[in-house]
């Protein structure tokens, strides 16, 4: 590997983890996970679904990419997407079916994430498949890790547990808010704040 | 040779045959390993029931395999009115369980309650299909909820869901009551009035079938 | 085995108990973009709201008779979101031949439609569900409801706190989303209203 390809694999992943993070700086793709978000393994688990899934459609498609008709380049970027996500969920029902119980219809809307369509779009169409794949798979993880984060505090203090084990003393009041839906805009609010504040100060 | 088909690109033909044969592609390899899986799917989903049964009823079991040997052996099942009841073979203790269904907060809560020979006390409760939100609803499947049914006493007949409490997971085996589950009150309300109709079904069930 | 749910119940408890996008997080991407414009957020919410009735009908159908009837259960993701693409794509050209002024308020947010999440996610919940034919479409046309009712609201105030001092790092997203929840608050307060069962 060259020293050039070397400094982008950095720069992609310190993008998208941070700087160009999905979900913080792009408010994209919440919508499928963002439901699971109170407790840690759901989310863990959705989150690496979204990164692998992300990963391998990038890279495919960038493979494909110089047969694709631009007229149905939507179509068959939802195709291969979805054969992606189908695959997992085929893949979770038969070796890890525990966990595809748990997630339910949550696995079928990675389909619908827009982080697979936005790398898609925005970097796989126009790179090589290694490189696609390392986007898309940094990409997921940015996700994830903002989403753990989410998860950790609506976890810790909805119910006092981190990935299912109690951690705080048996006088700990649960919030019952954090368990459910608008505290989840508040923590990412919150995460966003500190996040824009940070990128914000680094830029001066 | 190869290039020279990118020039037909925006072609109609091409537009169409691509389309075609990369849906054909991908729904191939998706049919195979759909068929690859099946058996194990299917595996899986008779597992859930001997595994809720077997929970259901407090028998442990160390692995999968285990847990087939154990139903095969030990579980009997007989269909009475349209419901499926199982029941231990002698010469162990007589216990009871019941596969009951009816409307969560959202679609159809499947499981199997189970209760002892002389329907004083439920042996436990397991589920074998839900579909709660995750994280609310849902944690009907942790085990804090599920342990308040075992050897809980049934007054009335039933058990009542208690709400507000601060300490999740009611520890007293006497009340008759376990705790519901906070910020999900209508799966609570849905599984209590599901319990109860379920236990009464079982009750009568095994009278009339002789059990 | 279909839940006993009456089709009017599902259809005010997915517009306010059950909000789609307020307890299941689903149609966000375009939610935040559009609802800083308050004429846009009410098309794009007839929109959806349109799109949703009609693609959880189709889906339906397609699903009770062609997928379950062929056992092709394991590629109802990829059916159902072809489905959705197809119908967007035709709605497009009906409302343009049938009704140039609509189209003209209605004709930009359709592509945008294909990549909702709330579309699929309904359609998806129905099958989950397993909903029945009435069912599913006021399941479909309450959830769209439920959206647009959220997005004007949302819309609204925003135009409202345009102007107010708000930290640096909370402008756009974060003061947004914390708007979101504090609806989603409001919208907790009919929970006790009526009962799914």
């Amino acid at each position: 590997m060259s020293l050039n390809a070397a400094t982008n694999t950095t720069r992609i992943l310190k993008d998208n983890l941070f700087r160009n993070n999905p979900v913080a700086s792009q408010i994209i793709g919440i919508c499928s996970a963002l439901a699971v978000t109170n407790n840690l393994i759901n989310t863990f688990i959705m989150g690496v679904g979204v990164a692998l899934s992300t990963a391998f459609s990038s890279f495919t498609l960038s493979l494909m990419k110089a047969w694709i008709p631009q007229k149905v380049r939507m179509i068959i970027q939802v195709l291969v997407l979805s054969f992606y996500v189908i695959l997992l969920d085929i893949l979770l029902r038969a070796f890890i079916p525990d966990i595809a119980k748990a997630l339910g219809p949550y696995i079928g809307l990675i389909i619908t994430n827009c982080i697979l369509m936005g790398r898609a779009e925005a970097f796989a169409q126009a790179n090589p498949p290694g490189a696609a794949f390392w986007d898309g798979l940094t990409s997921g993880i940015g996700y994830l890790m903002v989403l753990m984060i989410v998860a950790f505090f609506r976890e810790l203090l909805g119910f006092g547990t981190l990935f299912g084990v109690p951690v705080l003393p048996d006088q700990f009041i649960p919030w019952t808010i954090m368990v459910m839906a608008p505290s989840a805009f508040f923590v990412l609010a919150i995460y966003i704040w500190i996040h824009n504040t940070l990128l914000a100060k680094k830029r001066k | 040779m190869k290039l020279n088909l990118l020039e037909y690109k925006d072609h109609k033909a091409y537009l169409v045959g691509f389309a075609v044969l990369v849906t054909f592609i991908f729904v191939l390899v998706l049919s195979f390993v759909n068929e690859l899986t099946k058996e194990q799917v299917k595996k899986n989903q008779e597992l859930f029931l001997i595994r809720a049964v077997l929970e259901s009823m407090q028998i442990p079991y160390q692995n999968d395999q285990e847990a087939l040997t154990i139903y095969r052996g030990r579980i009997g099942v007989k269909e009475v009115r349209g419901k499926r009841i199982f029941f231990t073979n002698p010469p162990e203790d007589k216990k009871y369980a019941i596969l009951f269904s009816g409307n969560g907060l959202w679609s159809i809560i499947q499981g199997i309650i189970g209760v002892d020979s002389q329907f004083e006390r439920l042996t436990g409760i397991a589920f074998v299909e839900q579909n709660e939100t995750p994280g609310l609803g849902g944690r009907i499947e942790e085990p804090w909820f599920k342990g308040q049914f075992q050897g809980e006493k049934l007054v009335n007949g039933t058990v009542a869901f208690r709400t507000g409490q601060a300490d999740p997971g009611d520890r007293d085996k006497d009340n008759g009551s376990v705790d519901a589950i906070t910020g999900a009150t209508s799966t609570s309300k849905s599984l209590e009035t599901i319990l109860k109709k379920a236990l009464k079904d079982l009750e009568e069930r095994v009278k009339e079938g002789g059990l | 085995m279909t839940p006993d749910v009456h089709p009017l119940t599902l259809l005010i408890a997915s517009v306010f108990t059950n909000n789609i996008l307020l307890s299941l997080f689903l149609g966000m991407c375009s939610f935040i973009s559009i609802s800083k414009d308050l004429k846009a957020s009410n098309g794009l919410g007839m929109a959806v709201t349109l799109v949703l009735t009609i693609t959880t009908l189709i889906n339906w159908m397609v699903y009770h008779w062609v997928i379950v009837p062929f056992e092709l259960d394991y590629l109802r993701y990829i059916v159902f979101i072809i489905v959705i693409a197809a119908i967007v794509q035709v709605l497009e050209m009906v409302i343009e031949r049938v009704s140039p002024t609509l189209y003209r308020g209605l004709g930009i947010f359709l592509p945008l439609i294909t990549v909702n999440c709330a579309i699929m996610g309904v359609s998806l919940f129905m099958q989950l569900r397993n909903y029945d034919l009435l069912q599913s479409a006021f399941f479909g046309a309450g959830s769209g409801l439920g959206w647009w009712l959220a997005i004007v609201l949302l819309a609204a105030i925003r135009q409202r706190i345009e102007k107010n001092p708000i930290p640096a790092g909370l402008k756009g997203a974060g003061i947004t989303l914390i708007t979101i929840g504090i609806i989603g608050m409001a919208f907790l307060g009919f929970a006790g209203m009526l009962k799914v069962q």
